[in-house]
């Protein structure tokens, strides 16, 4: 440590903290032999643990430690800067409870559902494991067993755990947590474009004229977007600012003009715009008929609840009976061109088909618009019952005339507000109508943009593809040639890819339940925390014959409801690489080691693939419900005979099949792209081999020439790159997508060309139904939604007489599980409060910071109220942050879902609230 | 090693099966006694405030490690929210180089990096706008158990 003993310099930095904290200035000798300290720092390039916004961060390490952490500069994404949560990268790897070694429930030696978490061996631990495994699979085949991952994965990890499932086990139940995030958003793209993911990026912050927040409190959630946002605003005094919410948040604070509409009315206010758009003769002709076609599809779909009434408490029957007989409200009636159907009890009977949809004519959407004039939606949207109606409408009509006046560029974003809806996909797809009808997209400075919240939502759940329907690169499980080009990548015999579609994250929790699924890993996710209607779930997992896996960093509520815990490396602790919200691929190195016998995911999941032979997985397997072309009904084929011509035997493992193949075994370790960083995924693997590269190699191998090209590993990873937005051609990244001008595979000449390949051959049709006839092809072009206003399946009533909306706060992650082990943060916010408005606090005996119990028919949690504070509810609408699990929100969360996306609508749902009889006692006495 | 074992110790403590109901969920091993079983046996969050120091009242509280983002001392009552024609934090900490009173940003927060590297400006960079994105207020809350000795800090 150059000229400086290390004794010194511990010396020195504990006189500069005790010398802030005393308030002194620093004696200037002292303060340089604190910075000569950290001279020996090692500093690297990584990425941000958090959001979906991607910010570029350095790294320090010293000693194998992590000492430091800064905004990296030269990320053109945050330009050295970072939040809160940001800083705490250096942090959350070391809180005192780091699980660091394996935990089984034991009793006298023996694994035991009842007994205690005992530490075990690796060995004991995934032996344990795959002897479950062995039991299960064969008792209930494929589809008894899953894995739950998530936004959070690695590139790396999500491919080696797609490959594990889909290939390995030919079970297709892998689901990300993302599917609770951004699932609407995908199926929006997919729906609308053909393809996954965004046509702009950051860049169109600087580029444009308006921004509109729909629902997003960015400030809050993508706090250094909005720094960029800010600052824009700040420089230009035309830039205009809108934000549409619920309730009040700290991104009203710069928002030049706050809409706070009713929950589920965007679906409503966007028709309004489209038809304004269409009455002021907004529309972009040129672009309309060049590029786009009109669509619609069926709004008798559900809510993706239960079919049926198994494990159903009581309370809960009238909400579950929405599922199959909806009551249209006067409202949604005229939203609909249904006005004679107010009151009538309607079946849902196209639940099974809430993902057709068919072409309409032009002047079919401008009827279908027709009802959405300001007085009917302003009525139906106005979200304060203090604000007058005129003050609302006269907002209503500033936003339209941003998006309708052909001389401005406007980016809208949106996230979990839009996502988290029972008509997720509606309305992510109402965004496009809006900006297709007035040619505001894929070009610089106009954009409709789904912000992403995980740091890999798009990079691995989406991308790689860890959903119960995808493979990599937006192929799908039911697709013949999809299953045929994976099957060629991955070299599997014809048949091995199970073409049905596995269950969604939900949808396993309730298989859970039934008894449908017994075998369940969980990796980089808190699921019996965060999904919806927690009740049922937790009790579920604790049933006799359940294996409940757990790979986690720290201690919480899906480790306690596990029968086995496995440790595993954080990020800085592995080899990694995430994707952000705007396509950007970022790579990092392993810094430092992980604590004790803490192992990386991907290690965990090739020491498992060990276990396996060909033989416990390949032969014939019965999935009950499969019906595909070159199957038999019910049964995947035995392809152990097909293997053999393969090379493989019925003794193969599967990790030789999947991971240490001869191909990936030639990527070797060491590698020079080190630089003198460890891998010890490597080292306990034994073997000299990278399997991050190897993997990362084989999966970008899926996208290239066909529009989701990556650069290869290594130039991530070189000094003057910070991440590279796909598709990557020629060492060119992309920024406006679809735009011949910057995206080599849309057509020369096309000016624009949405070439994306799904769903591309539809019928015709009305507003009301699809005609028979031949499909038309619509190759090149996008889809303009008509998709109407439909009121959610549980909304308040006499007894339980307010909204609920739950979600995160700026200082917190998710579960908690890592922001709460950083002092600043937990002390910044310790608990999660009841946000409510004063008179609705009051209305019930409640006083600031007073105890009350808020409960749902499926559950209820004590917290306490708080009626001031950086939130400002509506009468009527009370909101939870989820990141506490002191106070399990998710117990009275309702798990309906949107029936096309299947994500869950954390937004939405009737509680009471009332005071607790500690506090009525106290009040009475 | 030391840590392992409490956190073992903790999960014996906490697993034991709810009586007469079978295996049972157990607690949560976050030695919060959160109970993942029943609302009603989880403990009320406990009641906690920020501080009402007014600005320049309170003593200045230390970094979380070196480079880290100081955190507000202060009540933030009447400050807040940060609006585009009120940034209470710039009016008495936006002073470049400032010796006296309040303490003022360092150097880097009055260059904008996007917009002009290396220009360095009379105000804080309009990108560092929002003050509350990285600079949190504390209240009054304990520790949680699970933060470590040394306060689950990078080594200082």
């Amino acid at each position: 440590m150059s000229g400086c003993s290390r004794r010194e310099f511990l010396r020195a930095s504990a006189a500069a903290v005790t010398a802030a904290a005393a308030g002194l200035p620093l004696p200037v000798k002292l303060s340089a032999l604190a910075r000569a300290g950290q001279e020996a720092w090692r500093w690297d390039k990584g990425v941000c643990r958090f959001c979906g916004t991607g910010c570029g961060i350095q790294i320090a390490t010293l000693d194998n430690r992590v000492v430091g952490v800064k905004g990296d500069p030269d990320s053109p994404v945050n330009r050295g800067l970072l939040c809160v949560k940001g800083y705490a990268n250096a942090q959350i790897l070391y809180g005192a409870d780091r699980l660091t070694t394996p935990l089984l429930r034991m009793k006298d030696g023996k694994f035991d559902k009842q007994g205690e978490f005992t530490p075990v061996s690796w060995q004991r631990a995934l032996d344990e494991m795959a002897a479950q495994f062995k039991r299960v699979y064969k008792e209930l085949g494929p589809t008894g067993v899953a894995v739950m991952g998530s936004g959070q994965y690695t590139i790396q990890e999500g491919y080696a755990a797609s490959k594990l499932v889909k290939a390995g086990w030919r079970s297709n139940n892998l689901e990300p947590n993302a599917r609770h995030c951004m699932a609407s958003a995908a199926a929006g793209f997919m729906q609308t474009f053909g393809i996954d993911e965004p046509a702009g990026c950051y860049d169109d912050i600087e580029l444009t004229d308006t921004v509109v927040s729909w629902g997003a409190n960015m400030a809050e959630m993508h706090p250094m977007l909005w720094a960029r946002v800010t600052a824009k605003r700040l420089a230009s005094p035309d830039y205009r600012i809108f934000h549409l919410t619920t309730f009040t948040t700290p991104t009203s604070a710069l928002a030049d003009v706050e809409i706070v509409f009713r929950p589920q009315t965007d679906l409503a206010i966007w028709n309004y715009l489209a038809r304004e758009v269409i009455a002021r003769d907004a529309v972009d002709r040129a672009f309309v008929d060049r590029h786009c076609v009109f669509a619609t599809g069926y709004t008798d779909i559900g809510f993706g609840l239960r079919d049926d009434d198994l494990g159903m408490f009581p309370s809960e029957k009238d909400t579950r009976a929405e599922q199959r007989v909806h009551t249209l409200t006067r409202e949604e009636a005229i939203a609909q061109g249904r006005g004679g159907d107010a009151g009538r009890a309607m079946p849902q009977d196209r639940r099974a088909q809430a993902n057709d949809h068919w072409l309409i004519t032009f002047d079919d959407f401008r009827k279908a618009v027709e009802p959405y004039t300001l007085d009917f939606v302003a009525a139906l949207a106005k979200g304060r019952d203090d604000e007058p109606l005129e003050e609302f409408k006269a907002k209503l009509v500033q936003l339209a005339d941003v998006y309708a006046d052909r001389a401005k560029k406007v980016v809208s974003f949106w996230t979990m507000g839009f996502n988290q809806s029972t008509r997720g996909t509606w309305v992510n797809e109402q965004a496009y109508m809006v900006h297709l009808l007035t040619g505001k997209y894929a070009a610089p400075g106009s954009s409709a943009f789904s912000l992403t919240g995980q740091p890999s939502a798009c990079g691995t759940a989406r991308e790689v593809g860890t959903f119960s329907h995808r493979l990599p690169a937006d192929l799908s499980v039911d697709n013949p040639e999809h299953r045929a080009q994976a099957e060629k990548i991955w070299r599997l015999p014809e048949g091995t890819i199970n073409p049905k579609v596995g269950s969604h994250i939900t949808q396993m929790m309730r298989d859970l339940e039934d008894g449908r699924i017994k075998w369940l890993w969980v990796q980089v996710t808190n699921p019996f925390q965060s999904t919806a209607n927690a009740n049922h779930w937790v009790e579920a997992a604790r049933r006799l014959d359940a294996f409940i896996v757990v790979s986690d960093v720290y201690p919480g509520i899906s480790t306690s409801v596990a029968d086995l815990v496995l440790p595993s490396a954080m990020i800085f602790e592995k080899w990694g690489g995430f994707g952000n919200s705007e396509r950007r691929t970022q790579l990092w190195r392993q810094q430092v080691p992980a604590p004790g016998d803490a192992r990386s995911d991907v290690w965990q999941m090739l020491e498992f693939s060990k276990r396996l032979t060909l033989r416990d997985v390949w032969g014939e397997q019965r999935v009950a419900g499969l019906a595909a072309p070159g199957f038999q009904d019910g049964r995947l084929p035995n392809v152990l005979g097909k293997a053999k011509a393969l090379g493989y035997k019925p003794d193969t493992t599967l990790y030789e099949v999947l991971y240490g193949t001869p191909a990936n075994r030639k990527v070797a370790w060491p590698d020079p792209v080190a630089k003198g960083h460890a891998n010890d995924t490597v080292t306990h693997l034994g073997e000299p081999w990278f399997p991050e590269k190897a993997l990362f190699e084989e999966y970008a191998s899926f996208g290239r020439g066909h529009a989701h090209d990556l650069a290869p590993f290594d130039m991530y990873l070189a000094d003057d790159v910070r991440g590279l937005r796909w598709p990557v051609v020629n060492g060119r990244e992309t920024r406006w997508r679809f735009n011949e001008e910057h995206d080599p595979y849309a057509k020369a000449g096309s000016g624009i060309d949405f070439y994306g390949p799904a769903m591309k051959s539809l019928p015709r049709g009305d507003q009301h139904a699809p005609q028979p006839g031949a499909p038309v092809s619509l190759a090149g072009k996008a889809k303009i939604f008509f998709r109407p206003y439909a009121a959610p399946p549980e909304v308040p009533d006499a007894n339980y007489d307010l909204w609920l909306s739950t979600g995160r706060v700026l200082e917190h992650w998710h579960s908690g599980t890592m922001t709460r082990r950083v002092p600043e943060l937990h002390r910044a916010v310790p608990h999660a409060q009841l946000f409510m408005h004063p008179e609705d606090a009051k209305a019930r005996g409640l006083a600031r910071h007073e105890l009350a119990w808020i409960e749902s028919r499926r559950g209820r949690v004590r917290l306490r109220v708080e009626t001031e504070g950086r939130y400002r509810m509506p009468r009527g609408l009370v909101y939870v942050p989820w990141f506490d699990e002191g106070v399990f929100i998710n117990k009275v969360t309702l798990d309906a879902t949107c029936p096309i996306s299947k994500q869950t609508d954390f937004k939405k749902c009737a509680v009471k609230v009332t005071k607790t009889a500690a506090e009525a006692t106290a009040a009475g006495g | 090693m030391k840590w392992a074992l409490a956190f073992v110790a903790a999960l014996t403590l906490l697993a034991a099966p709810v009586a007469g109901q079978g295996p049972g969920p157990s607690r949560s091993p976050d030695r919060r006694d959160t109970a993942v079983a029943s609302a009603d046996q989880a403990p009320a969050p406990e009641h906690f405030e920020h501080g009402d120091k007014r600005p320049g009242q309170s003593e200045r509280l230390p970094r979380a490690w070196e480079g880290a983002p100081p955190v507000i001392p202060h009540s933030l009552r009447g400050l807040t929210p940060i609006t585009a024609k009120n940034n209470a934090c710039a009016r008495c900490h936006g002073r470049a180089g400032a010796t006296s009173g309040p303490p003022p940003a360092p150097p880097s927060h009055f260059v904008d990096l996007r917009e002009a590297p290396g220009v360095v400006r009379p105000q804080i960079a309009a990108s560092r706008y929002n003050c509350t994105a990285c600079h949190v207020p504390q209240t009054n809350a304990p520790p949680l158990r699970r933060h470590s000795s040394d306060g689950s800090r990078a080594r200082r």
